[in-house]
C-alpha cells in the first residue's frame, strides 16, 4: 500500500488540481477579507470589519468545506483516475490498497489545503484587522473541533465516490446526512428524551454548537467531536470498503 | 516445459450470459500463443481474468506452476499486462506516466525507463497523452507491460491502431524478446496475418468456448489449395456453378470473391463455364489457406 500511496501522491502533486484549490480557497479568503477591511474604511458604523468576523465565516461554514472536501475527492476517484485502477490491479495492487490507499492520499491533499488555508486566514486577519487574541485563540479552537466532523463527511464522499457517483450526487447526500439529518432527530426528541443524546450530538448539531461557543467566546476542545467524527468516519469508510473490496474494473 | 498459466475449469458468467464457460487452457514457458476469435468471443474475458480485473464464477488459475491464491499474486508480479487500449494519465508524458507505474511497483529506475521508452520508439516524446493518437497510446501499453521486466507478457489487441511500419517493429520486437530472453507470449489481435507470422500456437475460441488448440505446424498441414475467383456477379456465378458441379464446395468472400474447394472439380472448367455464361472473371488464381481463412472457414469474422 505504501507504494501505491507513493505513487498517488506523485500523480497528484505533479497535475494542477491541488494547486488550483489552494490558490482558489486562499483567494476567496483574502477577498472576504479585503471587502470586509474595505466596508469599515468607508462605513463608519460597519460592525463587521474584525478579525472575529472574519474567522467565523470559516468556522460557520462546516457543511460547505465538507462539499469542497467532497469535490476535492475527485482528485483521487475522478473517471480518468478510476481507468488507472485496472493497471493497477493487473499490476497486482490489491483492491483494498487502493481503496485505503486514495483514502489516505485523499486525506493528505485535504490537510495541506486546509493547513495552508488556515495559515493565510490567520496571517489575513492579523494583516487587515485589529489584533484579537480572544478571536484568534477561538477560531484556532474551533477549527480543532471542526476537523473530526469534516473528517467523517470526508470519508462519506470517500465511500460514496469510490463507485460510479456523480459528483452532485455525493453533495447531496453529504447535505442531507450532516445538515438535513438532524431536522430529522430533533423530530424525534419529540417524540422521546431519548433521542436527545443522538440530536446534541448529531454532526449538524456539533458544527452548530462549535459556532455558538465561538460567537460567545468559550470555545473548549471537546473529545465528543473526535469520537463522533472518527467513528462516523470509519463506519462510512468500512461500509464503503465492503462493496469495493467485490468491485470488478471492467471500465 | 513448464507450464506458467494453468487454467482448470475457469469460467465468468455475466448477468445472463457467461463470457467463458468453464475452460482448461494452458500456456508453456517460452510459446508464443495466440488467442483467436470473434469480438465478444471471450478472449478479453480470458485476459481481464488472468489479470484479476474480474473474478472468476468458478475454477482457477496457476501461474507459474505455483498454486494458491497468494502465490497467484506473486506470480501476477512476474507478467505484464496489456488489456485492450490502456487508460493513461492525459496530462503526464510517457515517462512520467511509466514513472507513476513503477513506484507503485516499487521499481524506480530511470534508466530502466528510458530503455523501454526507447525500444517503443516513445523514448523523445515530450507530448501529454492527451496528444498521443491511438498508435502511440498502444505503442506505450506495449512499454508499460515490459516495464517490470516480466517473464510472460499478456497483450489484448496490441497492434490496434499501429501503422505498417509500427505493426513491423511490434513483430520484431515480440520476436527478439522471446527468442533473446525467453519471454513467453499469449496475444491476440484481430490481424490474423500478423499473428500467423508471431505465434507458434493458436487457440480459437468462440462464444465463451475453446473450440480448437493447434500448433502452427498442424495450422500448416491443414492448410489447403483453393481456387478464389473475383467476378463481376456473384450471386450469378454462385448459381451457374451449383447447377452444372454437383456437391460444390465454395464460400463466397468480400469483394465480390469466391474462394472455391478445387477436388471436386478442374480450375479450368470453372473458368471456362463462368465464362460461357456471360460472368466476367476479374481474377483467377490457387491459394493454400492462411491463419485467415482457416479462422474465417471456422464461421469466424476478423472485422465484426
Amino acid at each position: 500500500m505504501i507504494n501505491y500511496i507513493k505513487s498517488e501522491l506523485y500523480r497528484v502533486f505533479h497535475s494542477k488540481g491541488i494547486y488550483i484549490y489552494i490558490i482558489v480557497c486562499n483567494l476567496l479568503m483574502l477577498l472576504a477579507a479585503v471587502i470586509l477591511f474595505y466596508f469599515d474604511k468607508i462605513e463608519p458604523t460597519f460592525p463587521y470589519g474584525n478579525a472575529k468576523f472574519f474567522y467565523v465565516n470559516v468556522v460557520t461554514a462546516g457543511l460547505l468545506i465538507m462539499v469542497i472536501g467532497a469535490s476535492m475527492n475527485m482528485l483521487v476517484n475522478s473517471k480518468q483516475n478510476k481507468a488507472l485502477n485496472k493497471i493497477s490491479i493487473s499490476f497486482d495492487t490489491s483492491v483494498s490498497s487502493i481503496y485505503w490507499g486514495k483514502f489516505v492520499v485523499y486525506i493528505i491533499t485535504f490537510l495541506i489545503l486546509t493547513i495552508i488555508s488556515a495559515i493565510v486566514t490567520v496571517i489575513l486577519g492579523i494583516a487587515f484587522f485589529e489584533y484579537d487574541q480572544t478571536a484568534l485563540t477561538n477560531y484556532l479552537l474551533s477549527l480543532i473541533n471542526m476537523a473530526p466532523v469534516v473528517f467523517g463527511g470526508l470519508a462519506l464522499a470517500h465511500a460514496i465516490n469510490s463507485f460510479r457517483v456523480n459528483l452532485a450526487i455525493v453533495i447531496i447526500i453529504i447535505s442531507i446526512f450532516y445538515y438535513q439529518s438532524s431536522m430529522f432527530i430533533e423530530l424525534l426528541t419529540i417524540a422521546s428524551d431519548k433521542f436527545d443524546v443522538i440530536y446534541n450530538n448529531s454532526p449538524t448539531e456539533l458544527l452548530d454548537t462549535n459556532f455558538k461557543n465561538y460567537v460567545n467566546e468559550s470555545v473548549e476542545l471537546g473529545m465528543h467531536y473526535w469520537i463522533i467524527g472518527l467513528i462516523l468516519g470509519l463506519v462510512f469508510l468500512t461500509i464503503g470498503y465492503l462493496f469495493y473490496k467485490n468491485k470488478e474494473f471492467t471500465d | 516445459m513448464n507450464p506458467v498459466i494453468e487454467v482448470n475449469q475457469l469460467s465468468k458468467k455475466f448477468k445472463h450470459n457467461y463470457g467463458l464457460y468453464p475452460t482448461d487452457f494452458k500456456l508453456y514457458e517460452g510459446d508464443i500463443c495466440a488467442i483467436i476469435g470473434k469480438n465478444g468471443a471471450g478472449k478479453s474475458t480470458l485476459f481481464k481474468l488472468l489479470a484479476n480485473q474480474i473474478h472468476p464464477t468458478g475454477g482457477c488459475i496457476k501461474l507459474f506452476n505455483i498454486d494458491g491464491n497468494k502465490v497467484n499474486s506473486q506470480g501476477r508480479k512476474r507478467i505484464g499486462f496489456m488489456i485492450e487500449t490502456p487508460d493513461f494519465i492525459p496530462n503526464f508524458n510517457a515517462y512520467q506516466n511509466l514513472h507513476y507505474f513503477s513506484i507503485q511497483r516499487g521499481v524506480t529506475n530511470k534508466e530502466k525507463i528510458e530503455n523501454i521508452l526507447a525500444q517503443v520508439g516513445l523514448k523523445n516524446v515530450t507530448k501529454k497523452i492527451r496528444q498521443y493518437s491511438l498508435g502511440m497510446k498502444q505503442r506505450l501499453g506495449i512499454a508499460l507491460a515490459l516495464l517490470t521486466g516480466p517473464d510472460l507478457l499478456v497483450l489484448d489487441e496490441p497492434i490496434n491502431g499501429l501503422d505498417a511500419e509500427g505493426i513491423k517493429e511490434f513483430r520484431d520486437l515480440i520476436l527478439k524478446l522471446n527468442k533473446e530472453q525467453g519471454i513467453t507470449i499469449l496475444i491476440s489481435s484481430h490481424i490474423l496475418n500478423e499473428l500467423q507470422q508471431l505465434a507458434y500456437r493458436f487457440v480459437f475460441i468462440e462464444d465463451g468456448k475453446i473450440i480448437e488448440d493447434i500448433s502452427k505446424e498442424q495450422l500448416l498441414n491443414k492448410g489447403k489449395q483453393q481456387l478464389i475467383v473475383k467476378v463481376d456477379s456473384p450471386d450469378d456465378a454462385v448459381r451457374i456453378l451449383e447447377q452444372n458441379i454437383d456437391n460444390i464446395k465454395y464460400k463466397v468472400l468480400h469483394n465480390k470473391t469466391i474462394a472455391i474447394d478445387p477436388s471436386r472439380v478442374e480450375s479450368s472448367y470453372i473458368n471456362k463455364l463462368l465464362l460461357n455464361n456471360d460472368v466476367a472473371v476479374e481474377e483467377f488464381k490457387m491459394e493454400t489457406t492462411n491463419l485467415e481463412d482457416y479462422f474465417l472457414s471456422k464461421g469466424g469474422s476478423d472485422n465484426d
